[in-house]
């Protein structure tokens, strides 16, 4: 009985053949899709794969290019030390052969040159000394000689020290490479301007502020006149003060920090600079028997002057010239 | 063996049609619901026509829609929105209160009762092949049959006999 009436209730709910045609129909219109349109539904995220990994690939040479930043700031060392055109030391010789461009004006003597500027021919006895050192400058541009010249520009300096004269003839300082640069004292223009040769304690990479930085250009021959400082200022196109060899003194030691003139009575000065960031200071004197203490701060920098058997007035000229 | 025959020898919309009674009114028992029916049927053979699986024999078509209805009206109730929906029975008359009073009791029975109580009553389907069809043990199909026998004769006044 129950099963009489319950397959008799589902006969009434028979489904239209309507139903039935509406059903078939649907199913062959959703029937599965062709290769091509199964996998378009992937082609959109294929594409924004692609797009990624692109973006990857393209993005990493600029990320590759940081390795070049020791390049960058080897460059901007050198640079930065190029406004010290006037610096006799061999670092910053050096460190001006590396770079690419040097100052018009430079009347630096810049004896790691030689090399390279023996393969042009350029003329020191040209009265136009700056036009002379440009093309000694541009002979410089190559940095193939820069590193390797360093200690030998060193090794120059010491014995340029050692000298009589100070002249920069002398052979033994490079295997040869200051023979252009002895033809260079050779002209009188340039026999005043001397590259410090000496640089005991020349610094890695320290770069003076430019506002003011030291160098020592003299002791080419002997006793200097002060006046000559103004002939090498006329050379030198940056703001760059000289400290010159006061009058009756000797440069014994010129370099980044400091400087020790000697003259012919033994007595001795000696010039201490420290960088630092100090507030500007007027000089300050003091007197003990025979020894002079001066000291003062200018542009950052600051300077000690220690003079043993020496003048005040030659201490003060030092001072002048440095502030 | 002759038999049986394979998809490819006897069309889809054949099929269709042998096939529809048995998979809208198992749609009808579960879903409880004339529209609800006619999507789950229409689902179950468009999953047919997609279906790439040849079928070996008319029993294995059968129990494949059978399975397939059964799992897709479970799917229909398992929606957020038929979550908070009641199934109208208002639009399901009978000319016949027996026939109204036995089908209705059916549909109140639980969906693992009424599934069993439709294939045996109303496909004559045996114990054996209901268990093939659910992928169940034959005890668990006699349990089920027997508990719903049991509810239904709670329900029904009328002393049906249920042979």
């Amino acid at each position: 009985m129950f099963r009489k009436y319950y397959k008799e209730a589902n006969i009434d709910l028979n489904p239209k053949e309507e139903l039935i045609n509406r059903v078939i129909e649907n199913a062959h219109k959703k029937q599965s899709p062709s290769a091509v349109k199964r996998y378009y539904r992937y082609a959109a995220s294929l594409a924004a794969a692609v797009v990624a990994v692109s973006a990857v690939i393209i993005s990493m040479p600029f990320f590759e290019h940081t390795g070049d930043d020791g390049v960058i700031i080897e460059k901007s060392v050198v640079e930065t030390a190029s406004p010290r055109q006037d610096s006799t030391t061999a670092s910053n010789d050096s460190r001006n052969a590396a770079e690419p461009t040097l100052p018009e004006n430079n009347t630096e003597i810049n004896n790691f040159e030689t090399d390279a500027s023996s393969k042009h021919s350029y003329d020191y006895t040209d009265s136009n000394s700056a036009s002379s050192m440009k093309e000694h400058s541009s002979v410089a541009e190559s940095a193939e000689d820069s590193v390797p010249r360093k200690n030998s520009i060193k090794n120059e300096a010491n014995t340029e020290r050692n000298t009589d004269n100070g002249r920069l003839e002398d052979d033994s300082r490079g295997q040869g490479e200051y023979r252009e640069s002895a033809a260079v004292t050779e002209n009188p223009q340039l026999k005043k301007e001397v590259a410090d040769m000496s640089d005991d304690e020349t610094p890695p990479d320290r770069t003076p502020p430019p506002a003011v930085q030291k160098a020592a250009t003299f002791a080419s021959g002997g006793i200097v006149d002060s006046g000559v400082a103004e002939n090498i200022e006329v050379g030198i196109s940056r703001d760059e003060t000289l400290l010159p060899t006061p009058y009756g003194y000797q440069c014994e030691k010129a370099s980044w920090n400091g400087y020790t003139f000697v003259s012919e009575k033994g007595a001795v000065i000696n010039v201490v600079i420290n960088y630092g960031g100090e507030e500007n200071s007027e000089p300050y004197y003091s007197v003990d028997g025979n020894n002079i203490y001066a000291s003062f701060t200018a542009c950052g920098m600051t300077v000690t002057v220690s003079a043993s058997g020496a003048d005040m007035s030659t201490v003060e000229e030092i001072i002048n010239s440095l502030r | 063996m002759a038999e049986e025959k394979s998809r490819t020898d006897i069309s889809s919309d054949d099929i269709i049609r042998k096939y529809f009674d048995m998979v809208y009114h198992l749609a009808l028992s579960q879903t409880r619901n004339v529209p609800f029916a006619e999507d789950v049927t229409q689902d179950v053979f468009i999953q047919f026509i997609q279906n790439e699986k040849i079928f070996e024999t008319d029993e294995h078509i059968k129990a494949w829609l059978i399975r397939v209805t059964i799992n897709r009206s479970k799917s229909v109730f398992r929606s957020a929105w038929m979550r908070k929906t009641v199934p109208l029975n208002e639009e399901i008359t009978f000319d016949n209160p027996e026939k109204s009073e036995v089908y209705f009791a059916v549909q109140d029975l639980p969906s693992k009762y009424r599934a069993v109580i439709h294939l045996f009553y109303y496909e004559d389907m045996s114990v054996k092949e209901i268990a093939k069809c659910l992928k169940a043990n034959d005890s668990t199909v006699r349990s089920r049959l027997h508990r719903g026998r049991e509810l239904l004769k709670d329900k029904l006044k009328g002393g049906y006999d249920f042979v």
